[in-house]
């Protein structure tokens, strides 16, 4: 009936794609004549989209919302340093890894650092340094020398910033590895002083992780199971996360039990474990466990009990 | 004048054709576009892969539902073959034609590119997992989050590596052995299912020797390679558990397959382990039962020569449990018995028989949001329909499946596929044992020739282990550049949620920062720790931290029998009977 009432021409004036046809016919027009004029740029709009891009893998339009933003403003305005950050990070860390332009990202880092050196981007960026020069390439060594230096310029001129914070537990994670005594007992010592003055620092349960390692290297199981506790206590719980906790009960379980002969910590840990994630599948062996200690127990006792004199260390 | 058109047309006629179709593509789309471009209508469309008899019916009832309640929102489903579901996927995505829900997982593509995807397509729903389900009010489950009505807590919508919630799980499922009833009863005269390994096989045994009015053999259980893996899943793997205890140097509970490799290396056990003697001589002992040529054969060969009823036995999941009653109603009873397991006094399994087997609760059948969806809230808000109690049982007896939310009542068909969560779990399996390259190969070669009693167990474990030990140098290095690749990658997921957070305000920024430090310490330093420890116990050097790693230490025992003898000595002295 409609048709009786409207001509043509009206009709598809009105149809509901003739708006989608008409502005695809004018951007058309206005590519195809260059008319379109430069749009003003919002710096923290731009700089957003920027991560954004960045995080979808939109790797170029990331680098150039950066761009846009660094060569649009001054060297002095807060934003053209969080581009610049922005931009290193997407020369740095985009994939796949061939894509990588790491000299621009070092060299784009530095400037962060160098325009504005108290601020979050040059604190992270000092940190990117030091993470470029700890994951090289395969097959390319790693300067594990070189990589607790830059740890340590970071440390040093952010001391209490997260970013800071990171650079020591990341020093100390890799001069662990060389499994030394004497370094494994000096980051040991390195940590524990970091744990004494930052106690509520958010790294702590990593800190504490870091020490148990430490410790179970060194032989010292006793403080080993206490550093895993505290290690546990310290954790934190994201609101939004599946926080399971099997693995860490296990670990201290197993190192009560089997390192430190502490079944009594060892029997709490596991009982947690089967109570606290019933649908863990290692519960079947904490179960287990829970069997192992009591027959061995019983077998000191009634080896004991034959032999009193046996007892004592 | 005719012939002048004529030629015209024979000059142009592929243009014109081109043009032709062309005119059409676009007259058909625009049709289907005004369709679904009703402004008064949402239309939220639903992908997935499932063609099994029902799906179909199940998402329209579903869909009706939904709209029953929400009138201005209409639920459109594509079912897309198992086989191009990948593909399918990966083009519409990175088409940005992609539908609003989205199966995940499975459809040919290898989870790593899943990963990829999620953090590229998908919409994180962590909110959503950690909020009430609106749809379960006035049910036991009101105001319950969630992540946590269903029965494993969510955790196969959860992404370790993203440390994200990022899709809904609607279903459970679980392998049985189904039977002929009317066949074990006319060729063993039982009228109960065998219930013990032993006694399986002796019925096994008592239906191979039988024979047809023709003159046919009867086959005990449907086989083909499909059908050797469920029972590889089910039963071979689990009973390797007891090799935990030598190879799992790292002591958290599972072996990796690099760590294999180290134990193997460093002499902490070697193939003759009789975790792994097992698994394989239950291999033989269960496939000597299935039909000859089984290696060649498809899961369609199995199924078909159990729908025969040429075989009495069959082992499948839940998702064919609806299929296989309708096809066989007519022609002969179908029972479900559980996997025959040996019990710890058998002659051949009993040391390694500590309880009966873990299942994993595969709750799967689960749905992500695209993050270009027009409609995210309405796309979100039907899969809480879904995952709602009334909802996801409804949905599960439309498939037959069994719900993926507690409190659900099912089908009584699957009851019996309840998966159990406590026994032992697969330590020697595809994962661990796989070292990838050439060792692999090798070991798919030298399996294949047993299975064909080409070779005898010994020789098996013996050809392996020596090519293992050699070859397998070359490609653990490959696994461990690969763990370092796999670290660089995460250095840019890390650089993702730092980003994040620092845009983030209240509960999300928490969770972000959370997120990273747990990915920093997780997937960067914590796997760099482990290549550095495997790379040189690979290479020979004893690392004490690392050595039998589920032995007492001596100092530990001294520990336990000094508290006991002060124990024993202080109840004396108190007059108490002795502890």
């Amino acid at each position: 009936m409609r048709s009786s009432r409207h001509s043509w021409h009206s009709r598809v004036l009105t149809h509901p794609h003739a708006a989608r046809v008409a502005v695809s016919i004018s951007l058309l027009a206005l590519t195809l004549t260059g008319c379109g004029s430069e749009r003003p740029v919002d710096p923290a709009q731009l700089i957003a989209e920027g991560w954004r891009n960045f995080r979808w893998g939109e790797y170029d339009r990331a680098v150039k919302d950066f761009e846009t933003v660094v060569s649009h403003t001054a060297e002095d305005d807060p934003t053209h340093a969080e581009a610049l950050y922005g931009l290193a990070n997407v020369c740095d860390l985009r994939l796949p890894l061939e894509k990588k332009d790491q000299p621009r990202a070092r060299e784009l880092y530095e400037r962060v650092a160098a325009l504005a050196p108290q601020s979050d981007s040059a604190a992270w960026s000092l940190l990117a340094l030091a993470r470029m020069k700890h994951l090289r390439p395969v097959g390319e060594p790693v300067d594990y020398d070189a990589v607790g230096a830059a740890c340590q310029r970071v440390i040093d001129a952010f001391p209490k910033h997260l970013a800071g914070e990171e650079a020591l537990i990341v020093q100390q994670s890799t001069k662990v590895l060389s499994l030394e005594a004497d370094d494994v007992a000096e980051v040991a010592a390195r940590i524990q002083q970091f744990l004494s003055e930052n106690p509520d620092s958010p790294f702590a349960s990593h800190a504490y992780g870091l020490v148990a390692g430490c410790y179970r290297t060194l032989g010292r199981h006793e403080e080993q199971v206490q550093a895993l506790i505290k290690s546990l206590e310290c954790s934190e719980s994201d609101p939004l996360a599946l926080n399971d906790r099997s693995g860490a009960l296990w670990v201290i379980a197993t190192a009560a039990e089997f390192d430190a002969g502490d079944f009594e910590t060892a029997r709490h840990y596991y009982n947690r474990l089967i109570e606290e994630e019933p649908q863990a599948v290692i519960v079947f062996p904490a179960k287990e466990a829970l069997k192992r200690m009591t027959r061995i127990e019983d077998e000191i006792r009634a080896e004991l009990r034959q032999n009193p004199e046996g007892g004592g260390g | 004048m005719a012939r002048t058109l004529l030629d015209f047309v024979r000059r142009y006629y592929p243009i014109m054709v081109i043009i032709g179709a062309f005119l059409w593509a676009v007259v058909t789309i625009e049709t289907r576009t005004s369709v679904e471009d009703d402004p008064d209508v949402k239309v939220i469309r639903l992908a997935h892969w499932q063609l099994e008899a029902g799906a179909a019916a199940a998402f329209d009832e579903m869909a009706a539902e939904y709209h029953k309640l929400h009138p201005d929102v209409r639920i459109v489903h594509e079912a897309i073959p198992e086989t191009g579901y990948g593909a399918w996927v990966s083009t519409q995505l990175m088409g940005g034609t992609a539908p609003d829900l989205i199966e995940m997982g499975g459809g040919g593509l290898p989870s790593t590119t899943w990963l990829s995807f999620y953090t590229r397509y998908f919409l994180s729903l962590s909110d959503l997992a950690n909020q009430p389900n609106p749809y379960n009010e006035g049910t036991e489950l009101e105001g319950v989050i969630l992540r946590q009505t269903f029965h494993d807590g969510m955790r196969q919508g959860y992404q370790p590596e993203l440390q994200e919630y990022n899709k809904v799980p609607l279903s459970m499922f679980g392998c049985r052995i189904f039977y002929n009833k009317d066949l074990l009863k006319r060729l063993t005269g039982l009228d109960t299912p065998p219930s013990g390994f032993r006694e399986f096989l002796a019925v096994c045994k008592q239906i191979r020797a039988k024979r047809s009015e023709q003159g046919s053999y009867y086959t005990p259980i449907a086989g083909s390679r499909w059908h050797l893996s469920l029972w590889e899943f089910c039963m071979f793997d689990p009973i390797t558990f007891t090799g935990l205890y030598d190879a799992d140097l790292d002591r958290d509970g599972y072996l990796a397959n690099f760590e294999l490799f180290a134990a193997v290396r460093q002499g902490a056990l070697d193939f003759q382990h009789p975790a792994f003697r097992g698994r394989f001589q239950m291999m033989r002992d269960i496939t000597d039962n299935f039909q000859v040529g089984y290696t060649g054969l498809q899961r369609d060969d199995g199924l078909f020569l159990f729908a025969q009823e040429k075989a009495v036995f069959m082992v499948t999941g839940t998702w064919d449990a609806r299929s296989l009653v309708e096809q066989t109603r007519d022609s002969f009873e179908l029972g479900i018995i559980d996997f025959p397991w040996p019990t710890p006094d058998d002659p051949d399994y009993g040391p390694l028989i500590k309880g009966t087997a873990y299942e994993w609760p595969w709750v799967s059948f689960a749905f992500g949001v695209y993050n270009k969806s027009k409609y995210p809230d309405e796309a979100k808000d039907f899969l809480l329909f879904l995952a709602s109690q009334k909802g996801n049982e409804r949905l599960n007896k439309l498939f037959g499946w069994i719900p993926g939310v507690r409190g659900t009542d099912m089908d009584p068909l699957v009851r019996a596929f309840q998966p159990r969560l406590a026994g032992m779990y697969a330590v020697f399996n595809q994962l661990s044992i796989n070292l990838q390259g050439e060792t692999w190969i090798k070991f798919l070669q030298l399996c294949a020739q047993y299975q064909i009693k080409q070779l005898e167990l010994d020789e098996f474990l013996s050809q392996f282990e020596a090519f293992y030990r050699d070859r397998g140098q070359r490609d653990f290095e490959e696994v461990m550049k690969d763990r370092w690749r796999g670290i660089i990658t995460d250095a840019t997921t890390l650089g993702s949620v730092r980003s994040r957070a620092l845009e983030a305000t209240g509960t999300q920024a928490k969770s972000l920062w959370v997120k990273y430090r747990l990915l920093l310490a997780g997937r960067i330093l914590g796997s760099e720790g482990s290549i550095n420890v495997y790379n040189r116990l690979v290479a020979g050097e004893r690392i004490p931290a690392y050595e039998k790693p589920y032995e007492h230490r001596p100092q530990a025992l001294a520990r336990v029998r000094d508290r006991i003898a002060r124990e024993i000595a202080a109840a004396s002295a108190d007059g108490a009977p002795r502890p």
